[in-house]
């Protein structure tokens, strides 16, 4: 784990992190097209999270997010031969999860609903948001920090909410990925993404005596 | 990210995003199949059939001046194929389930399968290259068209329902 003296030192450190650099992945592609199963694994390895990620991160539910995860790693490996930028597969894949989600989100005449996360944890289609929220409640009650942290997400805005999802994919996501999964300019993540920490750190710090405060603690 | 979440007392040296990709990791992780079924699309990489995928959709490409009926969606797939095959799908909701018109253009496939999260429909295709079908209540479609000399061509899922 990486401890930095500084929160934005560490943000743009952790948002830079990913499971591999573009190189690597560009490898991958190149073996895989050449019909290496071993490379087409370690991609997913790489990136399946994150597809998964961005779907939820519309507030997609379970069965739909899964949907949108088949729909698009179908279309990678269909486009294999053909992608112009292998080492900017993550990319691409969070591309089409974005553009499937928001597709899948239109078909079903949906407005993802506001306010509290009750998609997130959408096992079963047939729950209610408040089943779904008491459920995620249930998990986490014997565990104070996570029920904060859980209750802090629930009051953040939406955009917060999507750019905190998709930025929690293991492994991280790139620069590049998290901009293209949330359809922004790589510069404003940064920012963006230490001002959505923050609001959440003050709406867990009043019983988290500092165990979250800034970087320089640590 | 597995294993419990840390206690607080061990989150002095914590950072927030490491407690909430733990927190997530409990309350939304990836569901097994998803990665397995990841894996397996690799077997789309060559599955003899040319791909069209989803080139227009009146829901989220169409201006408001072409914007059809509030119940009638049209899309198009493609190109596909040496021919550059595009297929026109016109799906309309109604009670029950939904009515879809095709056009295949050029013409030359003679069966198109409609495969839907309950199963599939087949339908002929005509030698003008239109066919249609009634659906029922369905989540997704995708289409498969076969002909004798033309190349199988299968579309990407749709969500429509």
């Amino acid at each position: 784990m990486w401890y930095g003296t500084d929160e934005a030192d560490y943000s743009e450190t952790t948002l830079k992190e990913s499971a591999m650099e573009p190189n690597e992945t560009a490898a991958l592609v190149h073996r895989a097209r050449a019909g290496d199963a071993s490379a087409w694994e370690e991609l997913v390895r790489a990136y399946a999270d994150l597809v998964w990620a961005v779907a939820r991160g519309h507030r997609l539910g379970a069965a739909d997010a899964e949907d949108v995860c088949q729909t698009t790693w179908e279309k990678f490996a269909r486009s294999l031969g053909t992608l112009t930028d292998p080492d900017r597969a993550g990319a691409w894949l969070s591309t089409t999860a974005r553009r499937e989600s928001l597709r899948v989100l239109a078909a079903r005449n949906r407005t993802p609903p506001a306010g509290d996360m009750a998609w997130i944890g959408a096992a079963r289609e047939d729950q209610t948001p408040e089943e779904i929220v008491v459920a995620a409640d249930e998990r986490l009650r014997d565990d104070d920090l996570a029920s904060r942290l859980w209750e802090g997400l629930n009051r953040l805005g939406d955009g917060c909410q999507r750019l905190l999802r998709v930025m929690m994919a293991q492994p991280a996501p790139s620069y590049a990925e998290a901009a293209a999964a949330l359809n922004v300019p790589i510069g404003y993540l940064g920012p963006t993404r230490r001002r959505c920490l923050e609001k959440l750190r003050r709406l867990v710090r009043p019983a988290v005596s500092g165990s979250l405060e800034h970087g320089h603690d640590r | 990210m597995t294993g419990d979440m840390p206690r607080e007392e061990e989150t002095g040296d914590m950072d927030l995003d490491a407690a909430l990709r733990a927190l997530i990791g409990r309350v939304d992780p990836m569901p097994p199949p998803v990665g397995r079924y990841a894996i397996a699309a690799f077997a789309f990489r060559d599955s003899g059939e040319d791909f069209a995928d989803l080139e227009w959709d009146s829901l989220t490409d169409a201006g408001v001046l072409t914007r059809g009926p509030d119940d009638g969606r049209m899309l198009v797939f493609g190109p596909a194929g040496p021919d550059g095959i595009r297929v026109h799908l016109g799906v309309t909701r109604v009670a029950g389930g939904f009515e879809v018109d095709g056009l295949v253009e050029p013409a030359g496939h003679t069966e198109a399968v409609l495969l839907h999260d309950g199963g599939a429909v087949r339908r002929p295709i005509d030698v003008e290259g239109r066919f249609a079908a009634d659906l029922p209540s369905v989540r997704s479609v995708r289409l498969r068209l076969r002909g004798a000399v033309s190349p199988p061509i299968v579309t990407a899922w749709v969500a429509v329902g």
